[in-house]
This record gives C-alpha cells, structure tokens and sequence, in this order.
C-alpha cells in the first residue's frame, strides 16, 4: 500500500539546518550506515541547539497528525540517517504490527526528508506483500511521510547514485486504535 | 483544571534565537505585539479582541517571503501544532484560534501588565490558552491566578508565579488570571489560543484535574 504524503511538513531552511548540525555528528553502525541515534537519551546529545528543540516539537507534531489521543501513541525510537553513494535499502518491512502480539494496532513509520539534493535514492512503495507493482517517491526536503510500518507496507530504497540522502527515521508505537491491518 | 505548567518546553538558545528575531524584525507594533496567527473565520475574536480589520497571519507572511528565515515559521507552527499533545487534547477536536508574540517593556512600548480577565470567548467550545515564555532577566511581570467561582470571575486566593525561560503555562479560558506589571526590563511570551469544539458549556468540568 501507498503512504501518506505530507508536502512542506519543514521549511527548506530547517530541514537542511536539522542536517547541516547532524551530519558531522552520524557515525557509521553495524548495518554500515551513517547514523545519530536520538531515541530517550540520545537527544540529550544534541541539547543546547535549535535543532534538539525542532526535533523535540517535529516528535510531537507528527504525533497528533495521526489524530490518537496522546497516550495512544508513543515514540518508539528516531533516528538520523544518511545513505550515501552506493547505498540503498532492500525489500523489507519494518514488522511492527505486533504491539501486544497482534496485527491490530500496528505502529506507525514516518520519515522526514532532510535533503532532496541527490540521484537515485527513491523509496519505493509495493501495492501488495508479494512485492508487485511500485510507486516511486524522490520527496523534496521537508517532506514527510508516514504509513503503518505492517505486512501491507513493503518498501525499498533504490541505491543512491551520487549525492547525500538524509532522513529522520520515527517510529511510534499505537496502542489503541481502529486500525485493522488485512494481512493477518 | 489548574493551570499546568511544563519547564523546558524549549531550551534557552531556541528563545533567545525567536527573542532576537523578533526584536530584529520590523514586526512588532508599538506595544511590542506581534499576530502570529489568526483563525480568519474567527470573526467575534477580532471585535472581542479590539483588532482592526488589517489582522494578519505571521506565519502565512514569513512563508511568502523567501527572503526571512524559514526557522522561525517552523518553530511557530510547531509549537501551534503541539498543542493537542500538550493538552492531551484529540486533534480533530481543536480549533486553532490566535497565537500573537508579545514583549512587555522593550524601548517606548507599555509596561503596564493586564487586569484580572478570562480568555474564553464566543461559542462552539471552549477557549484553552498556552503561554510560553522566552526570558525571565525583569522584574515583576509576574503570572496571577485565581480560585473559580460560580461564574468563574472570583478574583481570591490568587496564586503568582515567575514563569521561567523556555517554560510553558496553559490553563483553560475560564481561569481568572492576570499579569503584574513589568518593573525593570523585557518580559516576552508567545500567547496561543486554541477551542476544543468537544467541550463546552455543558460539559465543561472546571473541577478536572489534568490528569
């Protein structure tokens, strides 16, 4: 299934402030990324910067978008990445629908595009779980976008072909909801 | 609810950084007031509030012109797009209603603080305000609450505080409040204004503790 697409969720301007103070921060993880984890403590690295407080108030904005009362939905883990020339990402689901052992109520992914300055490097949406048909996304910077990270959102990123691809990886846990996922 | 009060809401360099914007900026009016925000099918807020007919909206301003820093538009429209979560509200119950910056005391503007009032007006919900602070370096400009009466106006029992930098006080439109005036220095905030269309007048529970 497709994603919610939302346009100029940051300004150009903040986006590219949020990675200008990250990217000398990312260091390469075990998966060979460039990354600057931000989860809980993680944040308090990046304390005394406009951007710990962009990012404090962009946790909660996208929070409410999803239109759940607040206790219904908690930040499970953010993330800053990078992937460079060379890098991309497989066929894969990010599989946390299981929140108290079940489909229902699957968690929430979202991604902020921080950078839109690089070729190659398109996510790519599949209509089904068998992996058929893909829609194709470059998203300007400051874009955001969110879906169920279930069985019915498979995705891919293409590898990047010169350039910087820098997002924000949130995933949100929701506990009570009406969702109900069609894979079971 | 009493009024809350949540300390850090944003750190020191992010007020300092709108602080100085704004001081900046050739947008504050004589009293050193400035609309970020307002709802333009919120009519009676414009009579109520005393404004004239040129109200504007910051936010949609700073967007139009590329040539002002696009930061201080994601930092205003952040802190507006929280406040569901703040109130722990449903975000298709609000209605985002006003939001203005506010300087007591900069150079020719008023020092004078406010009389006790409450926020809420018109109908169709009820009225929540946020405020938060950008400085603390004045004297006097302090916060008062009061105890609710019937008719929520009791002015007794007032309860002050000295709001810290990067502090945010929200309380509902029923609560009897007002500001001491400012004694030495600049005393800044951001005000918002939002309704919950979900509670009104016959279910608003002055007595609710925010859980």
């Amino acid at each position: 299934m497709q994603p919610n697409i939302v346009e100029d969720f940051l300004t150009k301007e903040s986006a590219a402030h949020i990675h200008n103070y990250l990217r000398p921060k990312a260091v390469i993880n075990p998966n060979n990324l460039l990354n600057v984890y931000l989860t809980d403590s993680g944040i308090n690295t990046i304390k005394g910067d406009v951007t710990f407080d962009l990012i404090k108030l962009i946790i909660d904005a996208i929070a409410h978008k999803f239109n759940l009362k607040k206790d219904n939905v908690v930040l499970n883990r953010i993330n800053y990445q990078v992937l460079t020339t060379g890098q991309g990402l497989g066929y894969h689901t990010d599989n946390r629908g299981a929140y108290e052992g079940t489909m229902k109520n699957a968690g929430y992914s979202v991604l902020v595009y921080l950078t839109d300055d690089y070729t190659g490097g398109e996510i790519l949406f599949y209509d089904d779980s068998q992996g058929n048909n893909s829609t194709s996304y470059h998203p300007k910077a400051g874009t955001m976008i969110y879906f169920r990270g279930d069985e019915d959102h498979p995705h891919s990123v293409n590898e990047v072909l010169s350039g910087e691809r820098a997002n924000l990886i949130l995933f949100y846990d929701v506990k009570e909801d009406n969702y109900e996922a069609t894979n079971n | 609810m009493k009024p809350q009060i949540i300390e850090n809401f944003i750190g020191k360099k992010t007020c300092e950084y709108i602080n100085s914007y704004m001081k900046n900026s050739d947008l504050l009016d004589d009293d050193g007031k400035c609309i970020i925000y307002v709802n333009k099918d919120s009519g009676s807020n414009a009579v109520c509030m005393g404004w004239t007919p040129e109200i504007f909206s910051l936010l949609d301003h700073l967007k139009d012109e590329q040539s002002r820093d696009s930061l201080i538009y994601d930092l205003f429209n952040l802190i507006g797009q929280n406040m569901s979560t703040v109130f722990g509200f449903k975000n298709s119950d609000i209605v985002y209603e006003t939001s203005h910056y506010k300087c007591f005391g900069p150079e020719g503007a008023k020092t004078e603080g406010m009389n006790p009032h409450v926020d809420h007006w018109g109908e169709g919900g009820t009225i929540y305000t946020a405020v938060l602070y950008f400085n603390e370096n004045y004297e006097g400009g302090d916060i008062v609450f009061y105890g609710y009466g019937e008719d929520y106006t009791k002015v007794e029992n007032p309860i002050s505080y000295k709001p810290k930098t990067g502090s945010l006080i929200y309380f509902d439109g029923y609560t009897m409040h007002s500001v001491n005036d400012v004694i030495a220095g600049e005393r800044a905030c951001l005000v918002l204004h939002i309704r919950n269309t979900a509670i009104n007048e016959n279910n608003f529970d002055p007595t609710e503790e925010k859980k």
